[in-house]
């Protein structure tokens, strides 16, 4: 059965990358048989408790939006996101993510929401937001590292009590006359504004990574249960 | 499927469980039956029924009913001494659970005697607490739900069925004055010696078997059932509108302190002998003095009385939590009634600002908002348009014959109220209320700019009404501007901000203050302020190296300065200091920036500052604008941190103007008095400190072998700079 998951998955898109003892495999979502073992691992790690409804609502409607990252065939990480027009903007929503913890500390995480921000970016998303605990270290540091500024404070937004920020981030926009941002006279190439056209020979391999994700990468909680009720 | 659920007149129950399972078996892989009203509500909403981690109806251990855990003699009435000691000390640990935002439910009425208080009678003792108990949570709860700020909170003030009013609750402090007086008989009788006095008919039965611990059992009793008195007087007094109540309510909290001391010092009688029990679970433990798990609660009981939400599973505040909690809240309730009744709008401001630093809870917030907003007038008092055309100073011609200046107040009162509405909420909500209403006070300058009837021009009601034009624009400008600043500042409190951010948002702060200090300036020199450019005096603080350049404003009244404008000094050379720090770090590479693949700085400035954009004052600031000034090209590291420094030390210097003009002060309230002072102290050390690491990063060339890092361990939106080799 494991043997037959790991065949079925080579055939959907996927990049190795050897990071130290094992073999990372990263996938793209392919159907339903591969949601057990995305609930189990989420269910195992999350304190927030969600029902099968919420998972197929996520990744029936934005398959392409949901990653797993496979060691020897296992499942030990995954995301789960979303993207849809709310109000003037359209706007993409990473609900869950989680790596099981003898994998952490190797950038697996980073990984996926790399992958999946790429896809919301290539889609014409305006923005990515998400929410993590304010003493998950690990997934702000991992969030900060990709340009989400932590734009809100939630108090006690999760079960436990915990604070939440709300983390977003902006992709460039193309360049506009009317913008308050180009003033005459002023030369771009001065500034070093980075070029975003490189962005789409993103690969795998994220060099950033290694120096400051060590050790960071935690499951953790996205979406508060409670908040969806009240 | 019979009985247990009747079926209806024309139906029947069959069993579709085969039924079901062979349709499944037609889906193919991926397929899914969806109902078109099935959203992203209804699914994150779904609940798996019997699903313990889901249904909170679920647990299957403990009693299922409140009359189940009765008729098992879970509460028994009659109880010893140190056992009513216990529920007395769990009943407060559990209110402190409660106001801290948990659910009633699980908390105050986990306690199976106060769900039917009727039932205590026999015992006095248990039901005068438990009378007063309930009659000081509807209070609380009914306070809380008026001021209306507890949203975010998770505070639920919706009750699901629970007796939280019982009738007569009102005798409570009769009921508790007889039992206190009898319990206060029975301690003079027992420190009145042993049986060398005639005992007379009136003498108090002892209230538990052992002689030598009576008058300890007593001194335990009495000092609860005087504190649960004194918070009920708080309670009732600080209810009274307009602050009548007020000082009243300090003496009782001033007893309700001292008793909460004696509560304190019974914990070693009541724990003597208290073996600590390995197979109780620590956090039941801790929640009486005496260490013992108090008789009577059960947490399950009322699970079918909770929201239909998964279920939290809470733990009870410790009893040295709960003490701390009370003794906060105490001192928290004593500041607002320390609130002078006469201060003016901008003083409750201040106050307001100030009373949040000190982090005080729900209770305490909602308390504050309904005196300051009692009945929609300022302290309950006058309406706040009465309170603005005060602070306006409107020559009464123009506010009896203006009618866009009428307009205009009742549109300002509105959005203070709002303003003064949203400052007693939690600081992280509050970040997010100020950004939402600036769009109000963007409004409102629109509004005080209104062209006037052409009619009146020329004629002396003409020129006091563009005066007063004039003046309106100038106070909606510094009004917004503190609005701003503290939208500001309070991103440092909240912890908003990553270090990368550090220099932008000083940057844009320092912009924001100078032109607070615009309007500051020339309201104090009693000229009408210039409205359109604040820039005059920013471009001479930003070219100049050395000192901040502000130029000194013409004579103000009676020779003594606003505190408040030196404090925006101190700020805005405390930003300066930031931005020439940072920016040389940064240039010296003893500070890292990453780039970061999906965006540029460019997108996060715009996402900080967007918002502010859609102001005229203060004027907005582009991206482009701070690249420019802070990149300095033709000034080397080394003079960027001695400009950086030169900053820091004009902090001090505005730090003692700041001292003097503060003491002189007098209508500062005492909570901004304190304040105050504190806050110079931490300025002080921010200064001196970060000074210091500047002499060190001077001296050593650039490169990576030193490593700058930044602590708010002073103040919170300020923080020091920590040098350490790499």
């Amino acid at each position: 059965m494991v043997e037959a998951e790991v065949k079925e998955a080579d055939a959907g898109t996927k990049s190795g990358e050897s990071l130290g003892s094992g073999r990372i495999e990263y996938v793209s979502y392919k159907d339903e048989r591969q949601l057990p073992d995305i609930m189990a691992l989420i269910d195992q790690e999350l304190s927030e408790p969600y029902s099968i409804f919420t998972y197929r609502y996520f990744i029936t409607l934005w398959p392409d939006l949901c990653f797993l990252a496979l060691h020897e065939g296992k499942c030990i990480g995954t995301i789960v996101c979303k993207m849809e027009q709310h109000r003037n903007t359209f706007r993409g929503y990473i609900a869950m993510l989680v790596v099981v913890k003898q994998h952490r500390g190797k950038g697996v995480a980073t990984e996926l929401v790399t992958r999946c921000v790429q896809v919301m970016h290539d889609a014409g998303c305006d923005e990515v937001t998400m929410e993590a605990e304010v003493t998950n270290l690990g997934a702000l540091t991992l969030y900060g590292n990709l340009g989400f500024i932590r734009a809100k404070r939630l108090h006690r937004y999760y079960l436990n009590g915990v604070d939440a920020y709300r983390l977003k981030l902006l992709f460039p926009r193309p360049p506009d006359t009317n913008s308050l941002f180009l003033e005459g006279g002023y030369n771009m190439e001065s500034y070093q504004v980075h070029d975003c056209s490189k962005l789409d020979h993103h690969h795998g391999h994220n060099p950033h990574d290694h120096q400051h994700c060590g050790g960071h990468d935690h499951g953790h909680s996205h979406a508060s249960q409670y908040h969806m009720y009240s | 499927m019979d009985a247990a659920v009747p079926a209806g007149d024309q139906t029947i129950w069959l069993d579709a469980s085969s039924f079901l399972s062979s349709v499944c078996n037609e889906l193919s892989v991926g397929e899914l039956v969806h109902g078109e009203n099935f959203r992203l509500f209804e699914a994150m909403s779904a609940l798996e029924i019997m699903d313990p981690k889901m249904d909170a109806g679920m647990a299957t251990t403990g009693f299922k009913t409140f009359e189940e855990a009765i008729e098992s003699g879970a509460a028994p009435i009659e109880l010893t001494i140190p056992q009513l000691v216990d529920v007395f000390d769990h009943i407060l640990a559990c209110e402190a659970t409660w106001q801290n935002g948990h659910a009633l439910a699980q908390t105050v009425f986990s306690c199976l005697y106060l769900l039917n208080v009727d039932r205590t009678a026999p015992n006095a003792l248990l039901h005068a607490f438990c009378k007063t108990t309930r009659a000081s949570c509807s209070m609380i709860r009914t306070a809380i739900a008026l001021a209306d700020i507890h949203e975010e909170e998770d505070f639920i003030t919706m009750a699901y069925g629970l007796p939280v009013e019982g009738e007569g609750d009102s005798r409570c402090l009769a009921l508790l004055n007889t039992v206190e007086e009898v319990v206060a008989r029975q301690l003079r009788g027992c420190k009145g010696g042993l049986s060398t006095k005639k005992k007379s008919l009136e003498d108090a039965e002892p209230l538990q078997d052992d002689p030598a611990l009576e008058e300890g059992y007593c001194h335990a009793i009495l000092c609860r059932l005087r504190f649960r008195k004194a918070l009920y007087h708080i309670l009732t007094y600080m209810d009274k509108p307009q602050g009548r109540g007020l000082e009243m309510a300090r003496k009782h909290i001033l007893v309700a302190l001292s008793e909460l001391q004696n509560i304190r010092s019974s914990s070693a009688f009541l724990s003597f002998g208290q073996a600590p029990d390995s197979v109780v679970e620590s956090k039941e433990r801790g929640s009486t003095a005496s260490g013992r798990v108090a008789i009577g609660f059960d947490e399950c009981v009322n699970r079918r009385l909770l929201a239909p939400t998964p279920p939290r599973s809470i733990s009870i505040l410790s009893w040295e939590d709960t003490l701390a909690y009370f003794e906060k809240l105490l001192q928290d309730l004593d500041r607002i009634c320390s609130l002078p009744m006469t201060l003016g709008l901008e003083e409750i401001l201040q106050f307001v600002m100030d009373y949040q630093k000190l982090k005080p809870d729900l209770f305490a917030r909602a308390r504050l908002q309904l005196l300051l907003l009692h009945d929609g007038k300022l302290l309950g008092r006058d309406p706040l348009a009465i309170a603005l055309v005060k602070v306006f100073n409107v020559p009464q011609s123009v506010m009896a014959n203006d009618h866009q200046t009428q307009a205009f107040t009742t549109q300002a009162a509105r959005v203070t109220k709002q303003l003064l509405k949203i400052m007693c909420t939690n600081t992280a909500w509050q970040r997010r209320k100020l950004g939402r209403i600036l769009q109000d006070w963007g409004n409102l300058l629109q509004q005080s700019k209104v062209t006037r009837d052409v009619s009146i021009e020329g004629s002396q009601l003409g020129d006091e009404v563009i005066q007063t034009e004039n003046m309106l624009t100038a106070w909606v400008a510094e009004q917004t501007c503190w609005v701003v600043r503290q939208f500001l500042m309070l991103g440092f409190q909240l912890d908003l901000y990553s270090l990368s951010e550090f220099c932008m948002v000083y940057w844009y702060l320092d912009h924001v203050l100078l032109s607070a200090l615009h309007y500051k300036l020339a309201k104090e020199s009693q000229t009408t302020p210039a409205i359109d450019s604040p820039d005059s005096v920013k471009k001479k603080g930003k070219k100049k190296k050395g000192s901040a350049a502000l130029k000194q404003p013409k004579t103000p009244k009676d020779g003594k300065f606003m505190y408040s404008v030196h404090l925006l000094q101190c700020y805005s050379d405390l930003c300066k200091g930031f931005i020439w720090m940072l920016t040389a770090l940064t240039r010296d590479r003893k500070l890292l920036h990453r780039e970061t693949i999906f965006n540029t700085e460019q997108e996060r400035f715009f996402q900080r500052f967007d918002l502010l954009h859609k102001l005229m004052i203060p004027a907005p600031m582009s991206y482009f604008h701070y690249k420019d000034s802070t990149s300095q090209m033709h000034i080397s590291v080394k003079e960027l941190y001695q400009l950086s420094y030169d900053h820091f030390m004009a902090v001090q210097q505005h730090l003692q103007e700041l001292g003097a003009s503060a003491a002189k002060a007098s209508e500062l309230s005492a909570v901004s008095r304190t304040q105050l002072a504190l806050e110079v102290k931490q300025m002080e050390q921010v200064s001196l400190r970060n000074r210091v690491a500047l002499q060190i990063v001077h001296q050593v060339g650039p490169g990576d072998n030193l490593r700058v890092s930044f602590e708010f361990s002073q103040h919170p939106c300020f923080p020091v700079a920590v040098v350490k080799k790499s």
